[in-house]
Formats: structure tokens, C-alpha cells, sequence
């Protein structure tokens, strides 16, 4: 269902984001190995702009 | 009972993935407009009920799929080294990995598929068949001509960067080059100063040291590119050097 209402449409995008992200971090994981140098947990605006570029080069 | 085969997803059923194909599909589209279908499937049908059961594998979209720009996640088999490397926009730089967990990662990706059907679909081929080890080492024998990658993937005037590649110490070099030294007239730069600097350099990236005959054979040639002067052997003093170039502060 779409939203018009401008908070909700962007709790919605965050919650992609999130998605996505999650998707991601979960094949990672499969490819890392363990080592002593941590990656840092990118933030919330991090992960935001990450997927708004992923929507622009795939138009989705 | 009707028993029929099918590799592309029927009309009117791409909403919500009812079927493996479908499954597939709508989580790697453009993979499937490439190389087709992830499976050739039986759909049986008897009594109203209809049951389907992957049994043959594509193993060119298994392999494709390792690597998936939906998520930024890139996968390459660079050729030169044989070695697999990916990374993601939280990684930037390309790390290297290896076939075993490649195919982990299609082993996952087949268990996170099976879970998802219900009755309708027998998962058996999805569990058992399809991941095991002699499938899995197929797909990533696969995904070594569908993800390859040439030299110039990793070239030190790519945008690719990998962790600790060979390349890495002609990349620092161009950036002692133009960076750390200038044109300046009257004045000398001896090799051993410049080792020195570029030595300093490699260790605070954390790359392994280099020979000095090393050194000379990638950055002579990038010195005389850039400021159009050769080593010279008559400086006097303590060895051999450029003339009209100068050493900036690190």
C-alpha cells in the first residue's frame, strides 16, 4: 500500500533500507573472514544513502 | 494425474512467489533476463491439487547470482591471480575469498528459498541435490568465467582497489610522485632520500617493504614522466639522483 503522507513514506524507505541492508550483511557473511580488524556498523543515514543510491542506478 | 515442464514463470503469477523459478525471479530479475530461469521445473498436478518440484539447476544463474548489484555487493574471479575477491559500498576495497565460502553462500541462498515454500513445492532436490558439494563446487567452477575479471580490474589507474594487491606499491608511487615531490629548479633529490620517503610511506598503509632496485623500476620511469629528468650518476656526494627536483615535507 503507498503513502502519501510524507513521515510514513519515509518510516517505510527507512524500513527498506533496513532490508536491504540486513539482505546484505547476511551474504557478507558468508565471504568474510574472521580477523581482528572489525568492520564498523555503518549508521542509519549511512545505510539511508546507501540504498537511495541503489534505487537511483536501479530505478526500483 | 498431468504432469507438465516448465523454465519460464507462468503469466499472471509473478506477485507472490508461489514456485522456485518465481522464487528466484523476483529476487534476481535481471540475472534471469540473462541467463534464464534457476530451474527446469515439473509442475504434477492431480485431483484440483497442483505440486511442484525443481529438478535440473541452471548453474549459470547460480553463478551469476553470487554477484548482486541490488545489494552492492560485487564478486569477481580475477583471472591473473585465480582468485575470487568482493566487496560492498561499506567495504570499498576489494577483499579476497575463497571458492569454499562462495559456495557456502549459494548453499544459504538455496536453504533461504527452501524455507519459504510451503506443501505445494518439493524441496527435497532444493536441500539435498542441489547443495550438495558436487553442485556447489559446479556453480563456483561456473562463476569463474561468469564473474571473471582481466588485469585491468585491479589496474593502478582502476577504480578498483584491493586489499594489499601487488599494484598497490605503483598506485603509492604515483602518489609520491605527484604528491610528495615538485619541479624545482637548482635543486637535487638524491634516491636515498626518496627511498626513504617512499619506505614511510608503504608503512603507514601497512604494505609490505620493498627492494630499493624495486623502488627504481617503478618510479624512475613515473619521475620522468612527470618532470621529464633522468637519474643521474654525477651529482657527486653520496649517490645518484635527479636534478631539478624537489622532496615536499610528508
Amino acid at each position: 500500500m503507498h503513502t502519501t503522507n510524507p513521515h510514513l513514506k519515509a518510516l517505510d524507505q527507512l524500513q527498506a533500507a533496513r532490508k536491504r541492508y540486513q539482505e546484505l550483511e547476511w551474504r557478507l557473511k558468508f565471504l568474510e573472514t574472521v580477523g581482528s580488524e572489525k568492520a564498523q556498523e555503518p549508521t542509519e543515514q549511512q545505510i539511508m544513502d546507501w540504498y537511495q543510491s541503489l534505487c537511483r542506478q536501479h530505478l526500483n | 494425474m498431468q504432469t507438465t515442464l516448465e523454465l519460464n514463470v507462468a503469466e499472471g503469477e509473478e506477485d507472490e512467489p508461489t514456485t522456485p523459478n518465481q522464487y528466484f525471479q523476483s529476487l534476481f530479475p535481471s540475472h534471469t533476463a540473462q541467463f534464464g530461469s534457476a530451474f527446469l521445473q515439473l509442475r504434477e498436478t492431480e485431483a484440483g491439487k497442483t505440486r511442484v518440484n525443481p529438478i535440473s539447476i541452471n548453474l549459470d544463474f547460480f553463478a551469476s547470482i553470487l554477484s548482486d548489484s541490488r545489494i552492492g555487493l560485487s564478486v569477481v574471479y580475477f583471472e591473473p591471480e585465480m582468485q575470487f575477491y568482493y566487496n560492498s559500498a561499506f567495504q570499498p576495497v576489494f577483499k579476497p575469498t575463497s571458492s569454499e565460502k562462495l559456495q557456502s553462500l549459494y548453499r544459504g541462498l538455496l536453504m533461504k528459498a527452501a524455507q519459504s515454500f510451503t506443501k505445494d513445492v518439493n524441496i527435497l532436490n532444493l536441500f539435498v541435490e542441489f547443495r550438495s558439494d558436487k553442485t556447489s563446487k559446479a556453480v563456483v567452477q561456473r562463476a569463474k568465467s561468469i564473474l571473471a575479471a582481466d588485469s585491468s580490474f585491479f589496474s593502478p589507474t582502476s577504480p578498483n582497489q584491493r586489499i594489499r594487491g601487488v599494484e598497490m606499491v605503483e598506485r603509492v608511487a604515483r602518489k609520491f610522485v605527484d604528491e610528495v615531490l615538485s619541479s624545482e629548479p637548482g635543486q637535487i633529490l638524491r634516491i636515498n632520500d626518496a627511498f626513504a620517503v617512499f619506505r614511510q610511506l608503504l608503512k603507514e598503509r601497512e604494505l609490505p617493504d620493498i627492494k630499493r632496485s624495486d623502488f627504481k623500476a617503478v618510479v624512475v620511469p613515473l619521475i620522468k614522466d612527470q618532470f621529464n629528468v633522468c637519474l643521474r650518476n654525477d651529482l657527486g656526494g653520496s649517490g645518484r639522483g635527479w636534478k631539478g627536483v624537489k622532496l615536499l615535507p610528508v
